[in-house]
């Protein structure tokens, strides 16, 4: 089980990670999502020992690795440009980490065949890696991460610098591989899809400070913050008041508040999959639709209320009125109402 | 920063920065500002000293025959290389890597080897004086090569060609041959094709390999020396006459500053072209597809291309077979052989042909030759090494900065000038190195410099700290690093210099025959004297010496071509 008790970074007086605490469980995947430039690589490498932090600790099974070298660690990292070894064919690469812990070669040989097999290569031992593809050496390296069964596996976006049809065949593979090693893993990556397709738990970091850390479907249901809910792609938020008599007045309206939230100003997230078309809800909202998307089962339509936009998402059998027509919405307010804290 | 590999401490650092920078200062500054102090030692200025010189007539033909040579030579190997040029570039050929491979090989060859194989050709006991000998029952060799202006010339056509070949042909191999395909549809024809589209688009790249044929004739010593004999003088020659024959060092140092400010001049402007061949105006995005010949435009080129592979071959083959080919004692001789082929020049190579007290054997010359060559590996690395890993590390540094062209400027320089420079500055105090076995290594040293770190620097640098990184995750220690990592992957560009650094040292001439000392010849310096000396005994000697050299520099730079191509890139 990793812990990071309040890791502080900055470079050159500029803060990189502010007070990141988080755990890892064993057998745990666990998804550090974030835009780029928001601390993702340099946390990766305050774990694996490549840099030391300003402050806080690394911990393993409550044992201080702070000062611990990265080749003593037992941890692994596949890198985001794979970083395979240009002067050693495929066998090569895999067998390394086995090589430095000692194995015996016949046992290397074993496993490196068991690794390669394991991601799809079986049979590759021979070629050398400049000759081999983009995904194929997306392979290799994992295989080479794996190999020596690190405690703790982490990649930092090891599918980033693949294509995208490429890269939606591997992550399924991945999280497959992944899971049937029972294998702790650090998955960084600023791909929400990619999180969710491999992550058990996924944290958020913005700005060098950990947003939120949850499973991927809480992440969605209850963003903690409007940062959170903007980087999964909640885009309909409003600055709401919330008052003392527990009515959210937004700018589409007056609604009755979802119960504990404290008053005062608020961002009131209102969830894009909670409207129908329609005057049979419990709140209604009257606006024009000024652009639609389809999106196989489902349609996503662009609807001004007023001086607002919302986007929301309806079944594709829906039919929408031609654009620039009026039309009325209709939704639950408990249901498609969030209150988050301003920002 | 990474806490893997951990940044050098700073006195590390100044340390690593000190190390090229005292050895250029050391052993090429000091000497050349040792030639100019002695140059200024008659009062007056510069120009008054260069006057002085000048003000002979001797002197001033000296620098009018070196101009005149290097310009009749560099259009001589023009007229030679741009067919060839033109062929390789836009046709089809069979043949066309042999050619561009073999016209490599004579620029690889220390000069002295190329200057031994023509007189095995066309010298008064080579292949085609005798078989005419002996075919007409002349008395004389009828053909006088040796020792003429031609010689001169031939030889360095033989030299450079390949320059003109490689870079003119690439370069116009690149030009998009729709450009002369457009003049041609609108109206032009084949030759106003040629003058007024081609030939101002080769320009920069024509005039590149002209300027740099023309240096590489300038500077020529060993050709003039040996094939030109004592009739032709360069300044190079001249100032090797000047220290060895004469003692005379004030004028040899004039004439080594004449050469110096000659050199750097050409050097400058070809550096200006050449930057401007890297910014090129309109090239093909990919090679274009080459044409064929015709039946009669086959024929020939064929005849062309076969007459040039026989000139690139003949005189190497030559040399080679006639080291181990009998030879016909003179008149006069009393000893009678037969012909035929014979290995007693390689047997006799422990024999000292003259029983001279300062003659050392040529295989005392192979092993003086082969120390020296391991002395020039040990130091050419040991300064090479720190900076080009400053230089691969460190781009960004006033110091890479500075230190880069520092490094070049040997290459610019010739050889005969650093050996008179060395003989000017370090036979006296503070730095006394006359008697030192490091003399003629620490010049070679300076020679094989831009060659060891212009192959050590890229390799350094295509190790990206992301390896060492991605090493130390699957459990290497630092030293594990070093040996998995590093040093596998910089292990052939070593290799690459230390072959660069062996083949500059075994042939290098201009220096060596200044410095080296009279006992301790190397193997150019013997195969000087033993060409100087009669007797077929002699002669065969100098040949199996030359060949054995050609196979040592050949052999190396097979390796390095064969090293060099399997080079680790960045994928």
């Amino acid at each position: 089980m990793l812990n990071l008790e309040n890791i502080h970074k900055a470079y050159n007086g500029v803060p990189v990670l502010q007070g990141i605490d988080l755990q890892v469980d064993t057998g745990e995947v666990l998804a550090l999502l974030g835009p780029s430039g928001s601390g993702k690589s340099t946390l990766l490498n305050i774990i694996a020992g490549l840099e030391t932090p300003d402050q806080g600790r690394v911990l393993w099974d409550g044992a201080d690795l702070t000062e611990v070298p990265p080749h003593r660690r037992g941890f692994g990292l596949m890198f985001q440009d794979f970083a395979l070894f240009p002067h050693r064919n495929v066998a090569g690469n895999v067998a390394f980490g086995l090589q430095m812990a000692g194995w015996r070669p016949g046992r290397v040989e074993r496993r490196v065949a068991e690794m390669l097999a394991l991601v799809g290569l079986g049979g590759f031992e021979r070629r050398e890696v400049t000759a081999l593809s983009g995904g194929e050496q997306q392979r290799v390296a994992l295989a080479r991460a794996l190999a020596p069964q690190p405690r703790l596996l982490m990649l930092d976006e090891p599918l980033g610098s693949l294509d995208r049809a490429l890269r939606a065949r591997l992550q399924g593979d991945l999280a497959a591989i992944l899971h049937a090693a029972d294998q702790t893993s650090i998955y960084v990556t600023h791909d929400q899809e990619e999180a969710y397709a491999v992550a058990d738990r996924a944290g958020l970091l913005n700005a060098g400070e950990l947003a939120q850390v949850a499973a991927p479907e809480q992440l969605y249901r209850q963003p903690a913050s409007a940062f959170v809910a903007r980087f999964l792609g909640l885009s309909n938020l409003l600055p709401g008041e919330l008052g003392d008599d527990a009515v959210l007045q937004t700018p589409l309206g007056r609604f009755p508040a979802p119960s504990g939230a404290a008053p005062g100003p608020v961002m009131a997230l209102f969830r894009p999959d909670a409207f129908a078309l329609g005057e049979h809800g419990p709140a209604q909202l009257r606006g024009e639709l000024v652009g639609k998307q389809f999106r196989g089962s489902q349609l996503q339509a662009e609807i001004s209320v007023g001086e607002t936009r919302l986007t929301i998402e309806l079944p594709s059998k829906v039919n929408l009125p031609p654009l620039g027509q009026p039309l009325s919405l209709s939704f639950d307010p408990v249901e498609a109402i969030q209150v988050l804290p301003h920002d | 920063m990474d806490a893997a590999v951990k940044p050098p401490r700073k006195a590390l650092l100044a340390l690593l920065w000190l190390l090229p920078l005292v050895f250029l200062a050391l052993f090429y500054f000091y000497p050349l500002g040792s030639i100019l102090t002695l140059s200024l030692q008659r009062g007056g200025g510069l120009g008054q000293a260069v006057a002085a010189v000048l003000g002979s007539p001797a002197q001033r033909s000296v620098l009018g025959f070196t101009f005149w040579q290097a310009t009749l030579s560099t259009l001589l190997t023009l007229a030679v290389g741009l067919p060839a040029a033109w062929l390789l570039a836009r046709y089809q050929l069979r043949g066309k890597s042999l050619l561009r491979a073999l016209s490599g090989i004579p620029f690889v060859l220390p000069t002295l080897v190329v200057a031994a194989a023509f007189d095995a050709l066309l010298g008064p006991r080579g292949w085609v004086n005798q078989a005419a000998m002996s075919l007409f029952q002349l008395p004389a060799p009828p053909l006088q090569f040796v020792n003429t202006f031609g010689a001169i010339l031939v030889a360095h056509v033989f030299y450079n060609a390949t320059i003109v070949l490689r870079l003119v042909g690439d370069f116009w191999g690149r030009l998009n041959p729709r450009i002369e395909q457009a003049a041609r549809s609108l109206g032009a024809a084949p030759w106003q094709v040629f003058l007024r589209i081609s030939l101002p688009l080769l320009a920069p790249a024509l005039a590149a390999a002209a300027l740099l044929v023309f240096i590489f004739n300038f500077t020529s010593f060993g050709v003039v020396l040996v094939l030109g004999g004592p009739r032709f003088a360069t300044l190079e020659t001249e100032i090797y006459y000047q220290t060895t024959a004469l003692f005379n060092l004030p004028v040899a140092a004039v004439l080594a500053l004449l050469q110096l400010l000659c050199t750097l001049a050409l050097t400058a402007l070809y550096t200006r072209l050449s930057a401007r061949l890297s910014r090129p105006l309109e090239l093909a995005s990919t090679r274009a597809a080459p044409r064929r010949l015709g039946a009669g435009g086959r024929l020939l080129a064929g005849l062309y291309l076969a007459v040039l592979v026989a000139f690139f071959l003949s005189p190497l083959l030559g040399l080679g077979l006639r080291s181990i080919s009998r030879l016909t004692p003179e008149r006069g001789q009393t000893q009678v052989q037969g012909g035929g082929l014979t290995l007693d020049y390689y047997r006799s190579l422990g024999e000292d042909p003259r029983d001279n007290i300062f003659f050392a054997t040529p295989s005392q010359a192979i092993q003086t030759s082969l120390l020296y060559a391991g002395g020039t590996i040990l130091v050419s690395l040991a300064v090479g090494l720190p900076a080009a890993w400053l230089l691969a590390t460190r781009q960004q540094d006033l110091g890479s900065r500075l230190l880069d062209p520092l490094l070049m400027l040997p290459l610019g320089t010739s050889a005969v000038t650093l050996g008179l420079g060395f003989i000017v500055a370090l036979n006296r105090p503070p730095l006394d190195l006359r008697t030192s076995p490091l003399l003629v290594p620490l010049a070679h040293s300076l020679v094989a410099l831009p060659f060891v770190v212009r192959s050590l620097t890229p390799a350094l640098r295509s190790i990206r700290p992301r390896l060492r990184q991605a090493a130390a995750m699957l459990g290497a220690d630092p030293g594990q690093v070093l040996r998995h990592v590093d040093l596998p992957l910089v292990g052939r560009a070593l290799l690459v210099s230390a072959l660069f650094a062996f083949a500059v040292s075994v042939g290098e001439f201009g220096a060596s025959a200044l410095i080296a000392r009279p006992e301790y010849p190397t193997i150019p310096v013997l195969i000087f004297r033993l060409l100087g000396q009669p007797g077929a005994q002699t002669y065969g000697q100098a040949m199996a010496l030359s060949t054995l050299l050609m196979l040592f520099t050949g052999v190396g730079m097979l390796l390095i071509e064969r090293l060099r191509i399997a080079d680790v890139g960045e994928f």
